[in-house]
């Protein structure tokens, strides 16, 4: 079986429309085609989501209004979801950020803009 | 912020709108548009909450916004809505800011930008005093229709 069946449920949270469609395009080209996919626009919308339907991965901005990605992070993490993966796609990444949100337990960390090889390759690293 | 800040801010901008939205963009000087012009379009701003006194503006033609929002989103220009505009726009200015700053700070320091605002950035009320621009980047689309990026800050 391929890894990417294993995943069936993604969450994305970006407070950006145009953000949540890119990121879902490219993790469709990338991969994860024809999966259930569901939107929220920041962390709090995210935490609701996580206690109605069971997700396999996580793809979550950092810059967001209301609970902003480092506390969705930190709070699944600390919660009985903190086996799901999280990916943190943001523009405020460099190396002291990557150490920082590795740390809190971030599973792959990327920059925008995204693209589907990208994502594609580093998935399929992270699972060797 | 230095020297090449320039240099940074024009790589940019031409990265991020040819990834995201396959738009080529001639560079252009200042003279080329005129304040009356930038004041009439589309406007975002973002500031730099670490280091902190620094900001971005976008500036960008209806046409221009509304070609490249239809190309990220995959949809026809008669499709898009001024919420999916302003939307693209926001989020065409927080990844250039990011793809700067990125470039410009020490690897080993993080940086922290704040949320994509209508209008420009007011020098009064969000950045300190006496704040001007740093650096102007102006281009032109291969249509015809422009975009200026400005990072706004104290001078050195």
């Amino acid at each position: 079986m391929s890894e990417f069946e294993t995943v069936n449920n993604i969450l994305i949270v970006d407070d950006s429309s145009t953000a949540r469609f890119i990121i879902r395009q490219c993790f469709e080209i990338a991969g994860f085609r024809g999966k259930n996919y569901v939107e929220a626009k920041n962390g709090l919308e995210a935490l609701e989501s996580l206690e109605k339907e069971k997700f396999d991965l996580i793809v979550t901005d950092l810059n967001m209004p209301g609970m902003d990605g480092i506390g969705l992070l930190s709070s699944v993490k600390a919660s009985r979801h903190s086996e799901i993966p999280v990916i943190v796609i943001t523009s405020t990444s460099n190396q002291a950020k990557n150490d920082e949100l590795k740390k809190l337990g971030a599973f792959l960390i990327f920059n925008k803009p995204i693209s589907p090889a990208g994502i594609h390759q580093a998935w399929e690293t992270s699972k060797k | 912020m230095g020297s090449d800040r320039e240099t940074i801010l024009k790589k940019a901008v031409m990265d991020t709108l040819e990834s995201m939205a396959f738009v080529s963009l001639t560079e252009k000087t200042t003279a080329f548009f005129s304040d009356e012009m930038l004041s009439s379009g589309p406007q975002r701003s973002l500031p730099v909450i670490k280091p902190e006194g620094y900001g971005f503006v976008i500036s960008m033609s209806s046409a221009l916004i509304r070609e490249t929002a239809a190309n990220i989103l995959g949809i026809g220009p008669e499709e898009m809505t001024a919420e999916n505009e302003t939307d693209a726009l926001s989020e065409i200015l927080n990844t250039i800011a990011g793809n700067f700053m990125r470039e410009y700070i020490s690897p080993d320091t993080t940086y922290e930008l704040g949320l994509p605002e209508a209008g420009s950035l007011s020098s009064k009320e969000r950045l300190p005093e006496g704040s001007k621009i740093v650096v102007d980047c102006p281009f032109e689309s291969e249509t015809g229709e422009y975009l200026v990026v400005q990072l706004l800050g104290k001078l050195n």
